[in-house]
């Protein structure tokens, strides 16, 4: 028998994380996930009809997360200064930065990245999800997550070459 | 140590031919105090990638959560109690049937071939998106959608004798 | 006691529901397409089409919200008018295989020529026309409305509630 404490909840983790990473919005990531919980959980029903109740809950959970982009886009122009602007010493040599700096470098990155690009990567490269599975909770091909997931990376590397560069 | 194999998944963690494993295999490399030169250029996105993936919600969440899907429990309970009470409601229904029935029986006989009373189920009806303006988007389109179709219809401005069509 | 009020309950009920069947409430046509398709309009999953519903309380929301609004876009100034007509409204869309749900969606309605009836303009052909109606008695409640867009998907727009001559005239503004 399903229950909401042993099946639901303990995908909480993963679709904050992906909240998070979408919305950039600690506060409205984590009330995401509970209505994605909560909404998971009304449809128990119709469980036996769903393949993968875990993609299906990542499905919500994004759905959710690009309506309230959809709708702060529609509001206001303005962003969030710390995750929208380019990153920090953007124009200081890489080497010379703690790795504390570094890896909100890279964070910083990643956020900025397009959503499908960074959903993908989000869901290959933290979670560990299998072209296959990322494609029903995006509903595309597996050949375009490839797409996808290659050009998410390739921006990583080449922002990562264009930093390198202005060190010499 | 030979650093090739970590070249190479590294050249092919780039071209998206690298498996889960190997991908696994990459982030633990990179976490290690020790990493050469050579290869520290990229050790930092491997580094965010590690750290990011321990990112989670705090324990208080589970409380408020629980909280709410438990209220839904309890409302489920709250209706059992007022099942109890059928046998007084029962009286009433009678009374509700045998005037119910007078009237429809009246309606009917007044109504010709026409329908009767065609009413819809709109308690059934689960908005999908519950943010207005994104359902504001998509009725938009749709009149406009529907404004087409009527075009293509051969449809111009009616005027009131259309109604005897 | 209770025997004599539990047979009297039981032919009510039979009576009853016999006359009362008329009066059952009715369904808009894309939730009986999609229970064709054995799917219900409220599922979230990701397929090759999918269903939007708008309830009528959301409706009046948008024509409140629309109406406070001043907005000198030409469109925009109808919406709320348009909407005072509109009691529901559901959306097909088949992202793929929109040839195969045109024909079955087409097929349904012609299934039940008593409720759904072509509806075109003067002179129009009313065989492959885009737009169907149910009607009550003169009034028509329910209209569906076919559109394929440039990218090659199907929409099927159905509307309940009193799709009048103003109702139509002021979406041939649009």
């Amino acid at each position: 028998m399903t229950t909401f404490r042993d099946d639901v909840l303990p995908l909480k983790d993963l679709l904050y994380r992906l909240a998070l990473r979408i919305t950039l919005d600690a506060v409205e990531a984590e009330d995401i996930v509970q209505e994605t919980l909560i909404r998971v959980w009304n449809k128990r029903e119709e469980f036996d009809r769903i393949v993968s109740i875990e993609a299906f809950s990542v499905t919500v959970c994004r759905n959710l997360a690009l309506d309230w982009i959809a709708k702060k886009d529609s509001q206001s122009q303005s962003l969030d200064e710390s995750f929208n602007n380019t990153p920090d010493n953007a124009y200081s040599p890489l080497q010379s930065l703690s790795l504390n700096d570094k890896k909100d470098w890279v964070m910083k990155l990643f956020n900025q990245l397009p959503e499908k690009l960074k959903s993908v990567m989000q869901l290959r490269d933290i979670e560990g999800k299998s072209y296959k599975e990322i494609a029903s909770v995006l509903g595309i091909t597996e050949d375009q997550v490839k797409v996808n997931l290659f050009r998410a990376r390739q921006r990583v590397r080449q922002n990562f070459e264009k930093i390198d560069s202005f060190g010499l | 140590m030979d650093y090739k194999y970590i070249e190479q998944l590294l050249e092919r963690y780039w071209q998206c031919l690298t498996s889960v494993e190997e991908e696994q295999i990459l982030c633990h490399f990179f976490s290690q105090e020790e990493v050469p030169a050579h290869l520290q250029r990229y050790a930092p996105l491997f580094a965010c990638l590690q750290q990011e993936k321990k990112v989670g919600l705090s324990a208080d969440f589970d409380e408020k959560v629980l909280a709410r899907v438990e209220t839904e429990v309890v409302h489920a309970r709250r209706n059992t109690v007022r099942f109890r009470l059928l046998p007084l409601y029962r009286a009433a229904a009678v009374v509700a049937i045998v005037l119910g029935l007078g009237f429809a029986a009246q309606h009917s006989f007044e109504q010709n071939s026409e329908e009767v009373g065609v009413s819809y189920n709109y308690s059934d009806y689960k908005d999908t998106y519950s943010d207005p303006q994104v359902a504001y988007e998509q009725v938009s389109s749709a009149l406009k959608a529907m404004s087409k179709g009527l075009r293509d219809a051969g449809l111009k401005q009616l005027d009131s004798t259309w109604v005897k069509q | 006691m209770m025997r004599k009020t539990k047979l009297t309950l039981i032919i009510l009920l039979a009576l009853m529901t016999s006359i009362g069947s008329a009066a059952k409430g009715v369904k808009d046509f894309v939730s009986v397409f999609m229970e064709n398709l054995q799917q219900s309009c409220d599922s979230i999953e990701v397929k090759d089409f999918s269903c939007v519903t708008v309830s009528p309380s959301m409706i009046s929301q948008l024509r409140q919200i629309m109406s406070a609004e001043d907005e000198s876009d030409g469109d925009v100034e109808q919406i709320p008018d348009i909407l005072t007509h509109v009691k529901s409204m559901r959306i097909f869309s088949a992202v793929r295989k929109p040839e195969k749900y045109y024909t079955e969606a087409v097929k349904l309605l012609e299934s039940d020529k008593k409720h759904y009836k072509p509806f075109a303009g003067e002179g129009a052909q009313r065989k492959s026309t885009p737009v169907w109606v149910r009607k009550n008695g003169s009034k028509v409640v329910e209209m569906i409305v076919f559109n394929r867009t440039n990218d090659d998907q199907l929409h099927i727009v159905n509307v309940t509630g009193d799709m009048n001559k103003d109702f139509i005239n002021l979406l041939l503004k649009m």
